[in-house]
């Protein structure tokens, strides 16, 4: 937990800075709505860990170019979703005042509990408005807030359900549920412009951590220094070193791998009994707990994680994946994550042969090789599969005689000899059937209706004979680290890219695959470019 | 440490900073890899339970019913009849049990269970638990299974008067007697798919909660005819369930150092069909299921199944208070039993090892329903002991799912 | 800074300035606020209000099979859909309909929906403009608890098609317990109840919510175009949360077919079973909240046209069957996807019956409401526009005629939105845009 300083400081510098976003000079140029575990994150750095956040306000978003981070841009508050962040605003704002805690965070006490003090109002406000807004209040802001304080306070008689009023304000207003990221002209071609102070702070913070800025970072933004490049690496050193990065890391693949698809995931327990809800759960943190332990840890390459063999397992997941694991704990023990090597030549490698990549893409009760090869083009590299032409006949598959082929490479090659579905069918299919060794629960098998399965194929030419070979092949691939190196950077920006980044990354992709593909090099990269900063023509606003 | 499975080689090397630098364990100390074309196939035990076979013959007067039979006998006992009998059942939740003038009737209440709050139950008026000191009452004289057919095994070698004969191999000699006393009660008076009902509650609640119970076999080539070791071990975890709420297959068991529950037999398979030579067995259990299990002169016969799983029978002669305290703390309430009647019918089948000083047969001939899935066996360090073969039954263990029937 | 009032009523007349610490004066009960036929507010001779609900089906049904003969009142109800029978005297049925891409990719699943609901077919699914529901309730200009209620029935929120505005579809709720919470936990007033007191803390959060409205000129001023419309649903959001809490300070006026429901434990998925369930239990819950005055339009989707509806035990879910399933070459058409169209009908009719079992006056909850049934192909196995089968149940109070087939050879689908955005009374000559947009209803079915 950050404590909520009193930063006089930045008060100072608020009064004498009119940011209430209707000065010519700030003007917006992104507007994106705070993730369920953005707005946890940041209740949990502001308020502390041990409020309870019950329930998530947003829903998940909209994918476009490949991430939700960007298809944020589209979207809005429904009714349902601002209902749902006003109760959750109501519970947190009785916590965080609640007499136990108010001690702690409130650092002013009114003169009569039963009227408003304006003085402490005020104080709490602009501190609290702060972490809040992630940027200082407004004279006008602390105003209206304490405003609603006053008629709070006189309605109830009590000066600390006045206090929750106006936090309850402040925490259903748009600055606090959108990230509100504001320019000012570039001093240096003063045609451009880039990104204030606080907004540097609020997207350099939510690009490394996934969280709202700490009290370190916001002394940096209102000292100006995150402005020149000394002063932002120190911020970007500082945060590359903690802790933290990995919460950064895991918002961060979470989004590049689609992790949103396990709010519906629904393989058939009946037809897939190994995969409970425990597993779906477990599957899901091996991923991430393998990516981080690979990129942060270990700092290996970004295409190790395709060929590697070590990862973390629990009981269930070892049972299901049929390995066997040490047994650390007594019986009643938590649940351990248990680090395991796969053996050498094992069917079993990498990031696609787990549970979370074989289930995500499967349907409930069958596995899909086309879904599966068009995660891999789509997710991994950064490839557009169109939509299905609309009159698409399946009754080429269809055999009188033998209704069912017995294995699903037979029904798609028979698909694939249509010329109208054979061009995006060849660019699917081969990848997952590779794959087709594990069912849609992620269980291996080397037939399928008492036939054998055949994993070969080939890539950019080269044959593979199964899904290790193809794991292999796929690490070469240049689009598979250039799509790491491009959906970071939108990730950052929450946008596409212009051209003059494109072709910055371009650059840096090519360097860092002959230095390695390393994470920590490529957020640092990112992180220090001014570009990263700077805003596109296309979203500067006309003059009014 | 290699094992051989199917060609494949198979190594585990474990992580520094959760053990000790990544190191294969001492494994060519271990009397189960004497030598190294010797494999070793682990199973975590899904289903164990009192052996059961009910047919015509084996309860010719009529069974002893289940728990409000035990209790309207009682009450009858008293001096009522049946109407007013059942009546006064009926009004222990309400009234505590009285009879229609109003008197308390302690009879009513069923015996054993868990201690009733204060530490102290009484029954009937008495100052004690009849459970502890089932002698204190008579004799109920329930009925005891008889008939030709029981499972088990023939533990003394002999075809004498009182044994069985095994219903499906024909043979034998079958030393049952926990069949006789048992076989007549409802809840034990069944057939396969059915089983023993306290025993199943008692066990779908314990294999959650109670580190598993293990069995190893090794031998040169298991697929094959010839000689092998079995072992039985304690774990130190709990089996895992699929979505079925069967014993999942391939789970990964440490095995519990103490040599308390660890036993070893020499055995055969034959035909697909595993037996022992006989020896003793212990293996700690957990209450409210078995505290623990044990017996002398114990044999097994279990079929190697297709899937990798192992289902057959365990038996040996059993200290008869063991099986008596297991449904003492089940109570007859839960048991389905009368209490009084299993302690007295317990003495009189027991039949061996005599009590030096008394004569009388402490232990009692009896047979166990066990079903084993395949699982991994690993020892403190992580080494692979046991290897687990096979897919695994869809349907195991205390699974109850509308597609049981699709077996 | 002013409490800003949402709506001046008698109500708020009698109460005098609400700084918060004011008295609400409650107004006596009324022996019934209905006239003698149920159908009017006594006091201002107000009718009871239409209301208006979406109801969508994934995978359409099997063509051919579902066209009645005759046109028309009086209709044959064909096999296939014989399971709407019970309710075919206020259903009526609208063939021949097509959704016109223009040229544009075909996003399956997608633009069938998407331009049945909104008029407008987009080129990518990432676009989606305001559902035809948003122009009837702004002419409804409704004082309700919720603008409306959407819910979809296999766990994803995203499987609806209704959308506020051009900035995103409106996510649905997915779960019956949470819907029942939302409703009829804090802040129900139930319209029936003597005793009605206003919850002060309301009265303050209200007040708290109109202030952070305050801001919207300001923060409007500040943004970029793009935004502009964002910020500004935003703030329509925030607005609709402040005038649930409005409503929840005044007094309700009685509903006599108001009840509050129970619900037993909710079982979400994609199973049929599963979702039959769930369709069950927010049928129930919608009625009711209609019924209750807590809001005037509603959207329910089974499902996903991607992942709906599985058979226990079948490996391939729906969408895979209508793909997969071979023609049966003696049928004539695939068995077991037209089994799963049927079970869908059937979900429709426990909707439709659920809502006609509500009594109000001599007419139900039904009698006064239109719900506007739509899928998203004409034939899923080929991803067809065409022969689209559209359904609506109820009268509207009174505008809309039923127990009609309506045969439109080759029309926009669209004319049904549009001749619904009649019913309701709205006034305009056209909906829709490109070959979808409509200039005529049809006058067959309009009172």
């Amino acid at each position: 937990m950050m404590l909520i300083c009193l930063l006089a400081n930045i008060l100072n510098a608020a009064e004498n800075n009119e940011r209430d976003g209707n000065t010519g000079n700030n003007e917006e140029v992104t507007f994106v709505r705070l993730s369920s575990d953005q707005y946890r994150n940041t209740i949990h750095d502001i308020f502390g860990e041990s409020i309870l956040v019950r329930g998530n306000g947003s829903s998940s978003g909209v994918r476009e170019a490949g991430l939700m981070a960007v298809g944020g841009r589209r979207l809005t508050l429904s009714a349902s979703e601002v209902e749902s962040y006003e109760l959750l605003a109501l519970d947190i704002a009785n916590q965080v005042l609640h007499p136990s805690r108010r001690r702690t965070l409130l650092h002013c006490a009114p003169q009569n509990e039963k009227t408003l003090d304006n003085e402490c109002a005020a104080q709490f406000i602009n501190t609290v408005g702060l972490h809040l807004f992630r940027r200082p209040l407004s004279k006008n802001e602390v105003d209206a807030y304490v405003e609603i304080a006053r008629s709070a306070t006189e309605s109830l008689s009590d000066f600390f359900f006045g206090l929750q009023a106006a936090l309850v304000g402040m925490m259903v207003s748009p600055d606090f549920l959108f990230r509100i990221e504001r320019s000012v002209p570039n001093p240096e071609s003063p045609s451009t412009r880039q990104l204030d102070t606080w907004s540097r702070a609020s997207r350099l913070s939510f690009f490394l951590w996934d969280t709202t800025p700490s009290p370190a970072l916001l002394e940096a933004a209102r000292s100006g220094e995150l402005m020149f490049d000394e002063g932002l690496n120190q911020q970007i050193e500082r945060m590359m070193t903690s802790p933290r990065i990995e919460d950064g890391l895991r918002a961060f693949f979470a989004d590049m791998l689609a992790f949103d698809r396990f709010d519906t995931l629904d393989i058939d327990s009946n037809l897939y009994p190994r995969f409970t809800k425990n597993v779906e759960d477990e599957a899901r943190e091996q991923t991430l707990l393998t990516i981080a332990d690979q990129l942060l840890n270990k700092k290996a390459d970004y295409r190790d994680l395709f060929d590697s063999r070590q990862t973390f397992l629990t009981p269930a997941l070892a049972a299901l994946y049929g390995v066997p694991i040490p047994i650390m704990q007594e019986l009643g023990g938590k649940v351990p994550w248990v680090p395991y090597e796969y053996p050498e030549n094992h069917a079993r490698v990498g990031l696609l042969s787990q549970v979370t990549f074989l289930s995500l893409f499967s349907h409930p009760g069958a596995s899909s090789p086309t879904l599966r090869g068009k995660a891999v083009r789509e997710h991994l590299l950064c490839q557009l599969i169109p939509p299905p032409p609309p009159d698409v006949d399946f009754s080429l598959v269809r055999d009188t005689d033998n209704p069912n082929f017995k294995t699903v490479r037979d029904r798609l090659t028979e698909h694939r000899n249509n010329p109208t579905c054979a061009g995006c069918h060849t660019l699917m299919d081969p990848i997952g059937l590779a794959l087709e060794v594990f069912d849609a629960s992620g269980v291996y098998r080397t037939t399928e209706n008492g036939a054998d399965i055949d994993t070969s194929g080939q890539w950019a030419g080269q044959n593979y004979a199964d899904a290790n070979e193809l794991a292999a092949l796929l690490k070469d691939d240049p689009t598979l680290t250039s799509c790491l190196v491009h959906r970071a950077y939108s990730y950052g920006t929450a946008r596409a890219s212009t051209p003059t980044e494109v072709q910055w990354l371009n650059t840096t992709h090519t360097q860092l695959r002959n230095e390695g593909v390393r994470w920590r090099e490529l957020m640092h990269r990112i992180s220090r470019n001014p570009d990263f900063y700077t805003v596109p023509e296309s979203l500067i606003m006309e003059d009014e | 440490m290699n094992l051989q499975n199917r060609g494949t080689t198979i190594n585990l090397r474990i992580s520094a900073f959760l053990l000790l630098s990544g190191l294969i364990s001492d494994m060519c100390s271990n009397p189960l890899f004497a030598a190294d074309n010797i494999e070793t196939r682990g199973y975590v035990i899904s289903m164990v339970h009192t052996a059961s076979y009910a047919d015509e013959q084996t309860c010719p007067s009529g069974t002893n019913g289940s728990r409000p039979d035990v209790l309207i006998r009682r009450v009858m006992a008293d001096g009522y009849n049946r109407e007013e009998a059942i009546r006064i059942i009926n009004n222990v939740r309400i009234n505590g049990g009285r009879d229609d003038a109003g008197n308390i009737v302690g009879t009513a209440i069923t015996i054993g269970g868990g201690a009733a709050p204060g530490g102290i139950q009484s029954w009937n008026g008495l100052d004690f638990n009849p459970a502890n000191i089932p002698g204190a009452l008579p004799d109920p004289n329930a009925f005891n299974a008889e008939g030709r057919f029981s499972f088990g095994l023939n533990l003394d070698g002999e075809v004498g008067l009182d044994s069985w004969e095994h219903p499906n191999t024909g043979e034998r000699g079958i030393d049952n007697q926990m069949w006789r006393v048992l076989g007549c009660w409802d809840n034990y008076h069944v057939n396969k798919p059915v089983n023993p009902y306290n025993e199943t509650i008692a066990w779908d609640t314990a294999v959650d909660a109670m580190p598993a119970w293990l069995i190893s076999i090794s031998g040169e080539d298991l697929n094959q005819d010839g000689e092998v070791t079995v072992a039985f071990d304690r774990a130190l975890n709990i089996p895992l369930r699929d979505a079925y709420g069967s014993i999942m297959s391939g789970a990964s068991f440490g095995l519990d150092t103490n040599p308390r529950s660890h036993n070893v037999f020499a055995g055969r398979i034959k035909g697909r069909v595993l037996t022992i030579e006989p020896g003793d067995f212990y293996i700690q259990g957990e209450s409210q299921f078995y505290p623990h299990l044990r017996f002398t002169n114990t044999q097994l016969r279990f079929e190697l199944k297709d899937d990798g799983s192992l289902e057959g029978h365990i038996g040996g002669y059993q200290p008869w208070r063991d099986y008596y305290h297991y449904l003492s703390v089940r109570g007859e309430t839960d048991g389905m039993i009368d209490l009084i009647g299993i302690f007295y019918d317990l003495k009189r089948f027991a039949d061996a090892a005599p009590d030096p000083a008394t004569g009388e047969n402490t232990a009692i001939s009896s047979a166990y329903f066990i079903e084993a899935v395949p699982a991994f066996h690993v020892d403190g360090k992580g080494s692979l002991l046991a290897e687990s073969v096979g897919a695994g039954p869809k349907f195991s263990g205390p699974a109850v799912s509308q597609y049981s029937n699709q077996q | 800074m002013k409490n800003r009032h949402r709506k001046l009523s008698r109500r708020t007349l009698l109460r005098g300035a609400l700084n918060g610490s004011a008295v609400v004066v409650g107004l006596p009960i009324l022996d019934s606020f209905l006239n003698d036929n149920g159908t009017a507010f006594a006091a201002d001779g107000a009718s009871l209000p239409p209301c208006f609900g979406s109801w969508f089906w994934g995978l359409g049904l099997t063509p051919d099979l579902w066209k009645p003969e005759t046109i028309g009142h009086s209709f044959e109800l064909p096999e296939h859909i014989a399971v709407l029978k019970p309710i075919k005297e206020k259903l009526n049925i609208y063939s021949g309909l097509q959704v016109f891409l223009d040229g544009k990719v075909n996003q399956n699943h997608i633009s069938g929906a998407q331009g049945q609901m909104t008029g407008i077919v987009t080129k990518t699914s990432a676009e989606y403009d305001e559902s035809f529901d948003a122009i009837i309730d702004k002419h409804l200009g409704a004082n309700v608890r919720f603008r409306s209620l959407e819910v979809a029935c296999d766990g994803n929120a995203s499987s609806g098609w209704s959308a506020r505005g051009s900035n995103g579809k409106t996510p649905y709720q997915v779960s019956p317990l949470d819907l029942y919470n939302r409703i009829y936990g804090e802040g129900f007033q139930d319209p029936n109840q003597a005793e009605f007191i206003p919850d002060p803390e309301v009265m303050v959060r209200r007040s708290v919510l109109s202030a952070v409205s305050e801001q919207r000129h300001q923060l409007l001023k500040s943004v970029s175009s793009d935004d502009r419309s964002r910020l500004d649903e935003y703030f329509t959001s925030l607005r609709d949360v402040e005038q649930k809490l409005t409503f929840e300070l005044d007094r309700p006026a009685p509903l006599p077919a108001c009840s509050v429901p129970s619900l037993e434990s909710e079982d979400i998925g994609t199973m049929v079973s599963q979702v039959q369930k769930t369709h069950r239990q927010f049928a129930q819950l919608l009625s009711h909240a209609l019924a209750c005055g807590q809001t005037r339009i509603f959207h329910v989707t089974l499902g996903n046209a991607f992942s709906t509806l599985r058979l226990p035990g079948e490996p391939s879910a729906y969408h895979a069957l209508t793909h997969e399933e071979p023609i049966d070459t003696a049928l004539g058409y695939q068995p077991k996807v037209k089994q799963l169209a049927e079970q869908c009908m059937g979900f429709f009719v426990e909707l439709v019956q659920a809502m006609d079992a509500i009594k109000e006056g001599e007419g139900t909850l039904l009698d006064r409401s239109v719900v506007f049934a739509f899928t998203d192909h004409g034939e899923a196995r080929l991803h067809s526009m065409k022969n689209m089968p559209v359904f609506t149940a109820g009268g509207a109070g009174g505008c809309l005629k039923t127990g009609i087939h309506v045969a439109a050879e080759g029309d926009a689908a669209t004319r049904v939105g549009f001749t619904l955005q009649k019913a309701f009374g709205v006034v305009s000559n056209r909906w829709g845009t490109e070959s979808n947009e409509v200039t005529q209803p049809f006058s067959e079915v309009l009172a």
